[in-house]
């Protein structure tokens, strides 16, 4: 499912036309992506959680030149499913 | 710092800062995570522009462990989530390089804000006392004491701030009105002076423009009479009028695969529209010029180099027509 089906998808459940649902999308991963650079992690109860994660910096050496480099320190998006998906997820495959 | 945000704080985020419908605002968010849900179990996988991807992956069974009792156990296949952020989120979260650093400025930007507005308040409100300015910053300030919790230096700042646009209040608006001033009075001086000169000067700045039309005129009759006294045997005119000549051959060429008359026409002319100039020398052995088989010989025309000008439009004119009557 690519973002046009999504799109689609989300404009027949709300009854709207896909582009009043694509620019109410664009607003909403802003809303999201606001939160993250505050580093707020969002909750969906039935999908599960998106929080931003800093990586330290580190130290490594390059293994085909023992040159030492460092990895400046970075934020990453983390995602982690919720029980109750999961539990479910496991079901499916169970059938 | 970890702030956790649900749903309905998020539905909330959306009606308050970019002014969705409330009751849109929950069904959105609650529709968002379904379809992704559902998404995932058609598809098993969803991609959000802005957000990034989902997908579902089948985990193979494994051998494992049990921690605490040491028993060999299996793990069954089953499917995981997994998501990987969009490019544009990911640029995003690590543009500010010590988001710590970052904060208190934002803080900074939103007290002058909040200065700002409580300046135009005044502004507006000009014809009461200076006491009551006073009550009102006061009144501010202790709601402006309140919101950042953690540190104090803040607050301190935001204090001497908040003093400080009594001693502005009565210059800004003052500057303001004087600027307007010179630059309205400067604006008539300029329209007062460029009246008079039209005025004084009206009937020469006429006889010259009229001047200008005059020449202009006599340009476009001169080009006419010089072209052909100049060169009165290969001039353009007759180029196109006469009969072209396809006798002489520049070289001959093979239809590949994927060549067309267009691309040796590129080739050897420079552009492609003079086609029809080599399917007219090679009439006998091409039936259709768009379909020609692979294999045939056909020879390149020699041509007068005014007729094959790539950068004269007249030309490209010619061919586009010859190729016309042809169809």
């Amino acid at each position: 499912m690519n973002n046009k089906d999504f799109q689609k998808e989300l404009a027949q459940r709300l009854s709207l036309t896909q582009k009043e649902v694509a620019n109410y999308l664009a607003d909403f991963t802003a809303c999201m992506a606001e939160c993250f650079t505050k580093g707020e992690s969002i909750t969906f109860s039935k999908l599960g959680t998106l929080s931003p994660r800093k990586k330290v910096a580190r130290t490594t050496t390059l293994p085909n030149s023992q040159e030492k480099i460092t990895v400046p320190e970075k934020t990453v998006l983390t995602f982690k499913t919720a029980v109750s998906y999961k539990e479910k997820l496991n079901q499916i495959n169970h059938e | 710092m970890n702030k956790k945000i649900n749903s309905s704080d998020l539905a909330e985020m959306l009606v308050e800062n970019y002014g969705f419908d409330k009751k849109l605002a929950n069904n959105f968010v609650k529709e968002f995570q379904k379809t992704i849900v559902d998404g995932l179990e058609k598809d098993k996988i969803v991609k959000i522009n802005g957000l990034g991807t989902f997908k579902l992956t089948l985990i193979a069974e494994r051998k494992s462990v049990n921690v605490q009792t040491g028993e060999a156990i299996i793990i069954p296949q089953h499917y995981k989530v997994t998501f990987v952020a969009d490019n544009s989120v990911k640029t995003l979260l690590n543009t500010p390089v010590t988001p710590g650093a970052i904060d208190p400025l934002k803080k900074m930007a939103e007290q002058a804000n909040e200065i700002n507005d409580i300046l135009k308040d005044f502004n507006n409100n000009n014809s009461s006392d200076s006491t009551n300015k006073d009550n009102t910053t006061d009144s501010n300030s202790p709601k402006d004491t309140e919101k950042p919790e953690d540190n104090t230096q803040t607050t301190e700042q935001e204090k001497e701030k908040t003093e400080e646009p009594n001693i502005e209040i009565k210059n800004i608006p003052t500057t303001k009105s004087y600027k307007w001033l010179i630059w309205t009075s400067l604006i008539c001086l300029l329209l007062m002076i460029g009246g008079g000169v039209y005025y004084l000067y009206s009937d020469e700045i006429n006889r010259f423009f009229q001047k200008e039309q005059i020449t202009e005129q006599v340009v476009i009759e001169e080009p006419a009479p010089t072209k052909p006294t100049e060169e009165p045997e290969p001039s353009e005119t007759s180029v196109f009028q006469q009969e072209i000549d396809y006798s002489e051959t520049l070289t001959t060429e093979t239809i590949r695969k994927g060549t067309r008359l267009a691309y040796f026409a590129t080739q050897y002319y420079g552009h492609p529209d003079f086609w029809i100039y080599i399917y007219e020398a090679n009439k006998d052995i091409i039936k259709d010029p768009s379909n020609v088989l692979i294999g045939t010989q056909i020879k390149i025309p020699k041509l007068p180099a005014e007729l094959i000008d790539a950068t004269n439009e007249n030309a490209i004119n010619f061919a586009i027509s010859l190729a016309e009557k042809r169809n």
